[in-house]
């Protein structure tokens, strides 16, 4: 419980990094992890990046691949790795999510469709 | 690029080939694989970077590089690693019996040959092991370097080999450096014996290789043993997934799945008995004491055996 509320913090936290193309969200993806308890360094997140040239990133079990066998390197570190890739990557796909409209938009919306 | 019987041809290098081209090829080898380990796999050729598979002893990390050289239609070479394995055993040796040979051959035409010391130090007396021989091995597709059970060798060795995967070269003093002209696709292996250092790991495209599931397996032992009888390896395979679950020293991997299927098939079996399980334990189990607690788990009722045996078991 703890654990995913760790992750939902450091998720928010790094959210000024996001919406800046795939680079910038893999730079915040390696925080959340670092956070998380999974160590990143600089030279795995190259290669992380480096990989991404290879696979399709629109398939997202290659793309999570991709990714985990580049940042993990031990078994202990999966399970945790596969979760906060998932509250992750989720997240950077539903970019509009309720609670983050703008004050007012809905009425907005009402105005708009008369 | 694909070819007819599954061999991927790589042209100039370049690979020509989509995760799902390398997850047919090695099922074609009757290797069942997982899109996930055809992804690291294709991963590691793309980038140059070295694959460390990690797994319990018997779930077919080792078959991985094998299979692989027969994909790419190119040479193994295995370095399988023990306690105490050094340097000079896993890279290069000077043949000394060949050199002292030609010393004392020199000797006796009273050394009209000039200095020695330049004729014993050239690569006619050079042995060259698994490392040199896959940085210097030339030819269209760089060879598979499978180096096996890595967790069995020393801290040392460990450091050495990362230098060598870092850069691929190697330096003799007596004739200088070597460079691989192609990089080798590296294949590392380790049974979690003890922990690899994280300047290695970091190196590596890591892969963690779990006992298969029930449908996996199914489909492993009939690729396998193709003419086992399907009621019987269903019998096998919930057996095993079954034992799987309890506490053994060693418990059964695919590799003593497919030998106890193989065994069977070859006593003409065509499916389980008490009897037949009796008989071929020692296809299942390794060790004295994993048999002794197999049947203590039956007389204490922990492990039943009625539902896979009878004859209408549903899995």
């Amino acid at each position: 419980m703890q654990q995913s509320d760790t992750v939902r913090d450091a998720i928010q936290r790094f959210e000024y990094l996001r919406g800046q193309g795939t680079l910038l969200n893999l730079v915040a993806f390696g925080r959340v992890l670092k956070e998380a308890g999974i160590q990143t360094s600089l030279g795995r997140m190259i290669d992380a990046a480096r990989a991404l040239e290879f696979v399709n990133i629109g398939s997202r079990s290659d793309f999570h691949i991709a990714l985990r066998s580049n940042l993990v390197s031990r078994k202990e570190e999966i399970s945790l790795f596969d979760r906060v890739f998932d509250s992750f990557w989720q997240e950077a796909h539903l970019p509009e999510l309720p609670s983050r409209l703008p004050q007012g938009f809905e009425q907005q919306c009402d105005a708009d469709l008369g | 690029m694909i070819l007819a019987g599954g061999t991927i041809l790589l042209l100039k290098g370049q690979f020509k080939f989509t995760i799902e081209e390398i997850q047919h090829a090695l099922e074609q080898r009757r290797y069942i694989c997982d899109r996930s380990l055809a992804t690291v796999i294709f991963l590691s050729m793309a980038m140059g970077k070295p694959v460390l598979l990690e797994g319990e002893a018997g779930v077919g990390k080792t078959e991985v590089a094998k299979v692989l050289a027969d994909v790419l239609n190119t040479t193994l070479i295995r370095l399988q690693c023990y306690e105490g394995l050094d340097s000079s055993t896993a890279l290069y040796e000077w043949n000394y019996p060949k050199q002292i040979l030609r010393i004392k051959q020199n000797e006796a035409r009273r050394g009209t040959d000039g200095m020695v010391e330049p004729q014993i130090f050239t690569e006619e007396y050079l042995i060259r092991r698994p490392l040199l021989e896959a940085i210097q091995r030339d030819g269209e597709i760089p060879p598979v370097l499978l180096i096996d059970e890595i967790d069995r060798a020393d801290v040392e060795f460990e450091a050495f080999l990362l230098e060598i995967l870092s850069d691929f070269q190697i330096t003799i003093p007596e004739l200088g450096t070597i460079r691989a002209q192609k990089r080798p696709y590296v294949v590392l292996t380790s049974n979690r014996t003890r922990e690899i250092h994280d300047a290695l790991k970091r190196r590596c495209l890591y892969h963690w290789i779990d006992y298969p599931s029930f449908e996996k397996e199914y489909a492993i032992v009939t690729a396998k043993v193709p003419e086992i009888q399907e009621f019987l390896v269903k019998q096998i395979c919930s057996l095993v997934q079954r034992l799987r679950l309890m506490d053994f020293y060693k418990r059964p991997g695919v590799a003593e799945t497919l030998d106890w299927a193989s065994a069977l098939v070859a006593m003409n079996r065509h499916e389980l008995s008490k009897e037949a399980i009796e008989d071929t334990l020692g296809c299942i189990f390794k060790y004295k004491e994993d048999i002794e607690r197999f049947h203590t788990e039956i007389a204490d009722k922990t492990l039943d055996l009625d539902p896979i045996l009878s004859p209408d078991a549903t899995v």
